[in-house]
């Protein structure tokens, strides 16, 4: 229809924008996008559009019935914006649905490449710092190619003692020897500077012993605290909150006495057995423990006054004490490996069971 | 050390139903350690001491005969094959019908050509007693007929393998062992019956002179004559046996029966075959002996002899000399019981090789003050056998007598080593029951330490042996973790830092050994073209020619992993290590020079998606060290080909350097001969650099917010050089200083011969522009690049496509 201006009564105007509305929700319903659905929106809105055309009709009306047809045209508008955001949701949730249609097999394997692994020497060796440096403990390291003297000889173990057979002992050219224990570290670090000490030693230690259950080079990690007042009592304490970190909160510890020529008085250290917990009948038959209900987890000791006054410290004024592990064997004890080698054949197989924590 | 729990029970007082596995549990808290025990004898059982009454011919057989027996009440016929059935009245061992043989054999009764025999007469190989022996077993008379063989000659025992630590030679045998499980039980020793020593008067004698007392403190001489060497009775051997020393003969086994019960060592002399006297002295430059197992030894000062008129007949504490040796026709003894200074014995028997028994014993301290015992003890069982008569006096030198020593012990002191406020009343106590005495003093007490316990030697020994006693078994008494004061850095982070960034970078962890073949380090150094790899530094005393010098790098490891790996049908194996290498310092005389590491070694396939990738390159190793070093705070590292170095691929290696130039490294591909020695066939990828720099090189971490207004790339495709490295390309764009320019990177880099003229590459370059308070106009960043563009158009020949 195409409005004779002049002939349009109000109520013509009304029922035109009306029908307009009607009009432009059927050009749009067979649209499906947005850029297409305002193109047509401009045929009727804009300058030139059919709105407009209709709207100069307004300006021949009596004022008093020019507000009803504004209003009835500011319907039309809001009806016909109103049709293109409906439009526009409906277009919207069909393609929701159908990109909701879509499904994957999950169960195939992630895309990439995967993570390497940690040696289980490494965690190991990482996990014990982090309980002693909660402990207090600063981490010292030392050379492997150490001096007679720090390793032997500062520590109460001299030339042609029976104690040196505890630690068959690589030597190298030069003099020197490669140590046979992280306890040169102690002695470094004692003669570094005056009490007190705290700390522990971590890193790989030599000995001439190549069997099942013995390798040349082996990791280890003692400890030592020199101060004040410092005794058997605190190295238990330590060693307790040790065991119940590492192993689990109900471990115990037991203490047997034993001899170390570095300390006085010295004991080895039993964790309570965290597989069958020490408890029959599990106990007879564990395997972990071979039935004691005990595993031998290290030495330990009051550090003896001779390695004190080696280092220039005063036993009257400080006491200290020092213990040791080897961390194969917490590595074996931790993750149920039942041999050795494993750690050292460095077989992928094994090693990717151990992924980056 | 071995010992029987048997025998324990003759030496010490147990309480009632004290079984063998509270003895091992006692002797394992109080610091003597039981490995193990093993029961031994539980094979033989109904075995029983029989009085033989009448010997009669077997009707049907020459060689085999009816023996009537008794056993307490029961008598039986038995037919017996064996040529020394003794007269009636003696003892022999009868298995009846039920009885059990060791292999699980049980006896019953059967006919032998025609008579019924119930069981048989054992000889000492059927009892599992020994290997071999003729004929059956005869006991002695004094034997009760009825009693099980094996409760009677104390066939079932068990036997405790105990871990003496070196401070405690006085644990070294029955005796010491005893004395600890009588101090923990609260018991008494049983004590040793010497009274059946007879001695002769007027037989032989020597005369004894020591010209080192320093050498020698002690040394006794006792004299046996009219020695019957003969093989010692069954229960002697078999203690001897289950202890792990074999049975040799009646004087021979005394010895070292007395040197398992009392750990005294004894060595037995042909007295007819010294000329004496006896001088026990240093050897003399140049001085030689003939040791008893035929060897010729050169002697040094160090050692200890024990000489005759002519010459060295021992050398002391460590092995007899030929020409002195016991034989079967020896007839008198000199028993010499003594003690040597413990290093001597040490040198001399590790430098002869020769550890035994005896030198073990005095190389950790031998009591001077329990010879007499020993050589009494021995004396008694000698006569007790019936194996010779002891001749009075003993000829005793001691000049360098060994008293008890006096140690002070504060309870202050007790109280601050061990934390507990022990009273010196329970001090006291506790050393009473190892048989130390003690003086109470003003502020503690003095302990009178027994001869026996050199170990003891200051207070803290004393602490120990009070806490030993029970104490070390108490939980703690309160929470005493203490915080520290200072806190340095963990001089190991920078080598876990490169472990967690390797590891999440996809490379698997090794450790591999310190110590490396020869000749896998004239590999990786091109046969010492490279010298600081190939000069490692040597072990003295390798284990094997596997572990004879110290690395100077990780590749021969990392190597040695792949080939395995590659052995077991692992073919993708992205393998890293950090760790030490240890170089020949740079001045002779000073200690080698550690340095940490971290090097991987790649070999495989990219990661591709459920199909195989394409095999790993340069560029997956270079994006492992990109990371790495990113990880590190380093992201202007510089690459520079070629690397110089012996093991990579001249053309597919680079030296890496920080930005200010110093060198962290090298990366790129195996060389291929090198890998080929080292037994790897794929193409492998390596990389190694030094920790320590690169934790120096470290730029502490900042961040800058993400910029406000948006950012627009151009591209620019050009045809250069092939020599024209990406780097130098990116020197040229940078040249510009334009500061519209924010990142640019290489798209591609095309050389497909087809397309491409001779001599060129074709670059693909995308630049990033943005100005950071506003949002660029094309017409900015257009003018932007082209100025960016000719900057390098400037500096070098290119072809803009």
């Amino acid at each position: 229809m195409t409005p004779n201006e002049g002939t349009l009564s109000v109520q013509d105007l009304i029922s035109a924008f009306d029908r307009l509305t009607a009009e432009f929700a059927a050009a749009i319903g067979s649209l499906s996008t947005e850029q297409d659905m305002r193109a047509v929106q401009a045929r009727y809105l804009g300058k030139k559009g059919k709105a407009t055309e209709l709207m100069k009709g307004l300006g021949r009306l009596p004022p008093a019935d020019r507000p009803a047809v504004g209003e009835s045209a500011n319907r039309a508008r809001a009806a016909i914006e109103q049709a293109v955001q409906s439009r526009l949701r409906d277009l919207a949730g069909a393609d929701l649905a159908v990109d909701l249609e879509r499904k994957l097999d999950v169960t195939l394997p992630g895309r990439g490449r995967r993570a390497g692994s940690l040696h289980p020497l490494t965690r190991v060796r990482l996990e014990i710092e982090q309980i002693f440096h909660g402990m207090g403990f600063e981490v010292r390291t030392g050379p492997w190619i150490e001096t007679e003297w720090n390793n032997f000889d500062a520590l109460n173990t001299p030339a042609d003692h029976p104690a040196r057979d505890m630690q068959d002992t690589f030597f190298v050219e030069g003099g020197f020897i490669l140590r046979s224990h992280t306890s040169p570290v102690q002695i470094r670090t004692m003669l570094a500077g005056p009490p007190p000490v705290k700390i522990i030693a971590p890193g790989n230690v030599f000995r001439r012993d190549d069997d099942a259950t013995h390798t040349p080079m082996f990791p280890q990690c003692e400890g030592l605290h020199v101060d004040r007042n410092v005794s058997f009592e605190d190295l238990k304490a330590t060693l307790i909150v040790f065991v119940q970190q590492f192993f689990g909160p109900d471990t115990q510890i037991r203490l047997r006495p034993s001899f170390f020529p570095f300390t006085e008085p010295s004991a080895e250290v039993d964790a309570s057995c965290f597989l069958c917990e020490g408890k029959q009948p599990a106990r007879s038959t564990c395997r972990l423990c071979k039935g004691t209900g005990w595993l031998e987890i290290g030495g330990s000791g009051m550090v003896h006054p001779n390695v004190l006054r080696a280092v220039g410290y005063d036993k009257h004024d400080v006491t200290g004490f020092a213990f040791g592990m080897g961390l194969s064997r917490m590595a074996m004890l931790k993750y149920g490996v039942q041999d050795l080698r494993l750690f050292y054949e460095n077989d992928l197989r094994f090693l990717c069971q151990f992924p980056t924590s | 050390m071995k010992i029987s729990l048997n025998w324990l029970r003759e030496l010490v007082e147990l309480p009632a139903g004290t079984e063998l596995e509270a003895v091992a549990q006692a002797l394992t808290e109080q610091g003597l350690e039981v490995e193990g025990t093993e029961a031994k004898g539980r094979e033989l059982a109904g075995v029983l001491v029989a009085e033989v009454l009448d010997i009669k011919p077997h009707p049907n057989a020459n060689k085999l005969r009816i023996v009537r027996v008794r056993a307490g009440i029961r008598e039986e016929s038995v037919v017996c094959g064996a040529s020394n059935v003794p007269p009636p009245g003696n003892r022999v061992c009868w298995a009846p019908p039920g009885a059990r043989l060791p292999g699980g054999h049980t006896l019953d009764a059967r006919e032998v050509r025609g008579v019924l025999s119930p069981g048989m007469i054992c000889s000492e190989p059927e009892m599992g007693l020994c290997e071999q022996a003729d004929g059956i077993l005869i006991l002695l008379p004094a034997a009760e007929s009825g009693v099980e063989v094996a409760q009677y000659l104390g066939v079932v025992d068990d036997v405790l393998e105990v871990n003496v630590t070196p401070n405690r030679p006085d644990a070294l045998s029955h005796l010491g062992i005893a004395r600890e499980l009588a101090a923990h039980f609260g018991t008494r020793l049983r004590p040793t019956d010497l009274a059946t020593v007879s001695e002769q008067a007027g037989g032989i004698t020597m005369d004894v002179r020591i010209d080192d007392p320093q050498a020698c403190p002690r040394y006794t001489a006792s004299f046996v004559s009219g020695l019957t060497v003969a093989p010692s009775p069954i229960a002697m051997r078999l203690r001897l046996q289950y202890c792990g020393i074999r049975a040799i003969s009646n004087l021979v086994d005394v010895t070292n029966y007395v040197l398992l019960e009392t750990g005294h060592p004894l060595h037995a002399f042909d007295f007819d075959r010294l000329s004496g006297p006896v001088v026990v002295r240093r050897a003399r430059p140049g001085e030689t002996m003939t040791t008893l197992d035929g060897m010729d030894r050169a002697l040094l000062a160090e050692d200890i002899v024990i000489t005759d008129g002519n010459g060295p007949v021992a050398l002391a504490g460590v092995m007899g000399g030929n020409t002195s040796e016991i034989s079967g026709t020896t007839r008198n003894v000199l028993l010499e019981a003594a003690t040597f200074e413990p290093r001597s014995i040490r040198r001399t028997s590790r430098r002869l090789g020769l550890v035994s028994e005896a030198s073990y014993r005095f190389e950790r301290g031998v009591d001077a003050n329990g010879i007499p015992f020993a050589a009494r003890r021995a004396a008694a069982l000698l006569a007790e056998l019936g194996a010779g008569s002891v001749v009075a006096g003993m000829v005793d030198r001691y000049p360098r007598p060994s008293v008890p020593t006096k140690v002070k012990l504060r309870t202050a002191h007790l109280q601050r080593v061990t934390g507990v406020d022990y009273p010196v009343t329970f001090a006291r106590k506790q050393l009473a029951r190892l048989g130390i005495t003690c003086e109470m003093a003003a502020d503690g007490l003095v302990a009178t330490v027994p001869t026996f316990r050199p170990d003891l030697a200051i207070e803290e020994d004393l602490i120990e042996e009070i806490l030993r006693m029970g104490e070390y078994g108490k939980p703690a008494h309160k929470e005493r973790i203490r915080s520290n004061a200072t806190a340095q850095a963990n001089p190991e982070a920078p080598a876990d830092r490169a472990r967690a960034l390797l590891a999440s970078a996809g490379l698997h962890e090794i450790v591999s050994w310190a110590f490396v073949p020869r000749s896998a380090l004239a590999a990786v150094s091109g046969d010492g073209t490279q010298r600081e790899l190939a000069d490692g530094i040597a072990i003295q005393n390798p284990i094997s020619s596997d572990y004879e010098v110290m690395r100077t790098s990780l590749l021969p490891g990392l190597a040695d992993a792949l080939k395995r790996n590659l052995a077991r049908g692992v073919s993708d194996a992205w393998l890293f290590e950090v760790g030490r290498v240890v170089r020949r310092p740079a001045k002779p005389g000073e200690a080698p020079v550690e340095r940490a590491h971290a090097a991987g070694l790649i070999t495989g396939r990219r990661a591709a998606w459920l199909k195989p990738g394409e095999p790993v390159d340069f560029y997956d190793l270079k994006r492992v060290v990109e990371d790495l070093l990113r990880g590190f705070g380093l992201p202007d590292a510089q690459y520079r080909a070629p690397a110089g170095v012996s093991f990579l691929h001249p053309g597919v290696s680079a030296l890496v350097t920080t930005g200010t130039g110093a060198e962290l490294g090298c990366l790129g591909e195996l060389h291929p001969a090198i890998a080929r020695r080292l037994g790897i066939e794929p193409r492998a990828f390596h990389f190694e650099l030094a920790i320590a720099p690169l934790a120096a090189a470290t730029v502490s971490l900042r961040a800058e917010a993400p910029p406000r207004f948006p950012a627009v790339t151009r591209d620019v495709s050009f045809w250069s050089d092939v020599s024209l490295s990406a780097d130098a390309q990116r020197a040229g764009f940078l040249s510009a200083d334009e500061p519209l320019l924010r990142d640019l990177a290489v798209l591609e880099d095309f050389r497909e011969p087809k397309y491409v003229p001779a001599g060129k590459k074709g670059m693909l370059w995308t630049m990033t522009y943005r100005a950071a308070e506003r949002t660029l106009t094309d017409a900015e960043a257009d003018a932007a690049h082209a100025r960016v563009v000719k900057a390098l158009a400037n500096l070098h020949a290119i072809e803009i496509r």
